[in-house]
């Protein structure tokens, strides 16, 4: 797995094609591009969300989750984590 | 020729006691004049291998094809059932097929799906012949345009002490007579109970998915579980998933959205059966 830094720039992999079950704090993402289900925390969906908009760095993320500021450095690295499980899945891609 | 419900089965034999045997087991199913389409196309003829002339086989045929090997022949029912599951796999994609029994009572089913061994067939026979009705043994048809649970009630097997364990609440089940698995022991075909032939196109609505385990003298444990887990045990266990892509994804999730999710474990038929009673009763107040 590389090491995120924070200018690693990323993407989503066809975000407005992917289905979703949102179960409590889980979820199930199926990606047509792949025709993998996978399993997730929920709150990757309000990543990918906000990837939909457009590719993002980790910062740029965090500004458009809107987290409070006090939150964020408990984010980054929450983010670095998480965009790095959604990378091997296939689910975002590095830019 | 057979309607079956979601298949129409052609079976011929050039063995008396085969034919015999399954029509004991299969007898409520309608015949079709015999010249009608047929999904599945299923033979069973002596085997002419050289092990013949040592013990006599039976060979299944699958649209003319030989499939799996020859087995004794008193397992030539069991050998075609294991046929049709093999076709129905490989070819019945309206459906999503999970690998489960289903059981049905006031238009609402439960899926039971679990790994051989677990008891599931042994349950859902119990549960078939008090007041449930019987869908399916080993395939879940989940209709995909629907989301229905659709029924394929055929005969299911009962192995072992499961056979005197269901006879005991039902002494007047029917089955073939016991067959001697090299591997699993006695073995019989039950013919499905009540009416789940004849309301073998009546669907019913998914409600509750429980992974039961057997476990003698075990008392009683229910263990609610998550959806996400459920969704995923249960797409383990699936047949076509991956084929039926979005549709299959979207039909599962569905399923799981309209279930109640559960582990059951149990050690006396009386719990088990009280279980789903109680199951179908709280959701008669729901």
């Amino acid at each position: 797995m590389n090491q995120v830094s924070p200018e690693s720039l990323f993407a989503a992999v066809s975000p407005r094609q992917l289905l979703w079950r949102e179960w409590d704090d889980e979820a199930a993402i199926f990606n047509p591009a792949s025709g993998s289900t996978h399993r997730a925390p929920s709150a990757a969906l309000d990543v990918l969300d906000a990837l939909a908009d457009g590719p993002a760095t980790i910062d740029q993320l965090i500004e458009r989750l809107e987290q409070p500021a006090a939150e964020q450095a408990r984010m980054r690295e929450w983010l670095g984590m998480l965009l790095s499980q959604l990378e091997q899945a296939g689910l975002v891609e590095r830019r | 020729m057979l309607d079956l419900g979601p298949i129409t089965l052609r079976v011929r034999s050039d063995i008396p006691a085969v034919l015999d045997g399954l029509m004991r087991v299969y007898r409520d199913f309608p015949v079709l004049p015999p010249d009608r389409f047929a999904d599945v196309s299923l033979e069973l003829r002596h085997g002419t291998g050289l092990r013949r002339f040592a013990r006599k086989q039976a060979q299944l045929f699958v649209d003319g094809e030989p499939l799996f090997f020859p087995v004794a022949l008193p397992l030539a029912p069991v050998l075609m059932e294991w046929g049709m599951n093999w076709v129905v796999s490989l070819r019945e994609h309206a459906y999503l097929l999970v690998h489960a029994s289903v059981v049905e009572r006031e238009g609402k089913a439960a899926i039971l799906p679990a790994l051989p061994g677990s008891g599931k067939s042994t349950l859902a026979g119990l549960l078939s012949m008090s007041g449930w009705r019987l869908l399916s043994d080993e395939f879940g048809m989940l209709e995909v345009s629907t989301g229905a649970l659709r029924p394929f009630p055929r005969p299911f097997s009962l192995k072992g002490t499961s056979i005197a364990a269901v006879r005991a609440i039902a002494p007047q089940m029917e089955t073939t007579e016991t067959y001697e698995h090299p591997e699993d022991g006695p073995m019989v075909l039950v013919r499905p109970a009540g009416d789940a032939v004849a309301r073998r196109n009546e669907r019913a609505e998914p409600r509750w998915i429980v992974f039961p385990t057997y476990k003698a003298g075990a008392s009683l444990a229910v263990t609610p579980i998550s959806k996400t887990d459920a969704f995923f045990e249960v797409q383990d266990d699936t047949f076509n998933y991956f084929m039926l892509r979005e549709a299959g994804f979207e039909a599962l999730a569905s399923m799981v959205d309209r279930c109640r999710c559960m582990r059951l474990t149990y050690g006396r038929t009386e719990d088990a059966l009280s279980f789903f009673d109680r199951l179908l009763a709280e959701e008669r107040v729901a």
